[in-house]
């Protein structure tokens, strides 16, 4: 089983629900896919790495002395990526697709597709927990080739720690998913993004569920209120306590030292359990 | 000599448009007839790369100049590739732009932002 975390929202807390959710359940999977500041991993205080691998990506390599001039490289590529001056193309990586159009269209053989490194991949084992790390090589533009090297790591019952926001990269690290938690926090710019990721797990036909975490009022219902609308209920309500804020801080998991909260992500693994079988 | 800029309307009392990439139109004077060309930029829409493409219009329109207030990195790589010059702009019409170009009161555009697509 694959459970995504996302939020919409960053500073929700989604590597604090998937950390400690992946804490809580034997031989686990946490892949971490906010790539491009992974942090998760400090949590689970993995100091020795198993495995670091590179990961590209595909670009165009132009050989001048096989180009004819045709530019039917440079009217292909629906992002200009290729301009055309003097009597060859030129190649802006930054803008590639890595679609790979160019090498199939050029009729002279000139261009051949190469890795160019975007990024690596950390695995590191824990007790009997896997955690994988994503980190995108900085100025790399699309995180989307870290993601799914990342996702290939899927193990057991995986939790997939996912990008803020609901663009590309959240939608590339949902796609595994069997189940999504959507973690807001009971604010109105906390609700507003959640309903934006509530169109996207819906767009994706994806089960979803709410977390809302540091919850301070218990009469602030503006969360619990929405959620009905859709005819649901929120799965768990972390409380939000200096306690907690300093363990957090402190790079400590608080299902180690909380056995309370400990029940509560057990639960929480015990509800999505139930909801999806 | 055929030099280009980048306006809001399709005529010479016309202001230059801010940006290069997604300008809306071109201006194409050309010195030796005297004949002014407004074509619609082809990247205006482009779903990337905008200061690539429109660079790469203006570079197989054979200009050799441009009068512009801004430009990106990338753009700035093709514009060289191609042999274009770059003229800072003043806030005024396209027609003064000319006038102040020829009369060599323009300065020349040497500072460029980093564009949008993060580069290194």
């Amino acid at each position: 089983m694959n459970i995504a975390v996302l939020s919409g929202k960053g500073g929700t807390g989604k590597t604090f629900i998937s950390t400690n959710l992946a804490n809580t359940i034997p031989n686990s999977t946490y892949l971490d896919c906010d790539v491009e500041e992974p942090n998760g991993r400090i949590f689970f205080n993995a100091k020795d790495e198993m495995k670091t691998e590179t990961v590209y990506r595909m670009i165009p390599s132009i050989d001048k002395d096989k180009c004819n001039g045709c530019r039917a490289c440079t009217e292909f590529c629906q992002f200009s990526a290729l301009a055309f001056f003097g009597d060859s193309p030129m190649l802006f990586p930054e803008v590639c697709h890595s679609c790979g159009g160019c090498e199939k269209v050029c009729p002279t053989g000139a261009i051949t597709e190469v890795k160019s490194s975007v990024g690596i991949v950390e695995v590191n084992k824990v007790a009997d927990l896997k955690i994988v790390s994503g980190l995108l090589n900085i100025g790399e533009a699309s995180s989307i080739p870290v993601i799914n090297r990342v996702l290939s790591e899927i193990e057991n019952t995986s939790i997939i720690d996912c990008p803020p926001g609901s663009a590309c990269s959240t939608m590339e690290s949902i796609k595994k998913a069997d189940y999504c938690v959507l973690v807001t926090e009971p604010t109105i710019f906390g609700l507003h993004n959640l309903k934006m990721i509530v169109e996207l797990v819906q767009l994706f036909k994806i089960p979803f569920g709410f977390v809302i975490n540091k919850v301070e009022d218990p009469n602030n219902t503006m969360i619990e209120d929405y959620v009905k609308t859709l005819g649901k209920e929120v799965l768990i309500k972390v409380p939000f306590t200096k306690e907690i804020a300093n363990k957090v801080a402190s790079g400590m998991l608080i299902s180690d030292s909380d056995s309370d909260l400990r029940d509560l992500f057990k639960s929480l693994l015990n509800k999505i359990t139930e909801e999806i079988s | 000599m055929k030099i280009a800029m980048a306006t809001l309307e399709e005529n010479m009392e016309t202001k230059l448009d801010q940006t290069f990439g997604r300008a809306v139109y071109f201006l194409i004077h050309d010195t030796e007839t005297g004949e002014n060309k407004f074509m619609i930029n082809p990247a205006k829409d482009a779903t990337g790369g905008a200061g690539i493409k429109s660079a790469q219009t203006l570079v197989d329109e054979k200009v050799e100049t441009l009068i512009v207030f801004r430009l990106g990195t990338n753009a700035v790589k093709v514009l060289e590739g191609g042999n274009v010059k770059c003229f800072r702009a003043i806030e005024d019409t396209a027609e003064a732009n000319l006038k102040a170009f020829k009369e060599g009161k323009l300065t020349k555009l040497e500072d460029f932002h980093p564009g949008y697509h993060h580069a290194k």
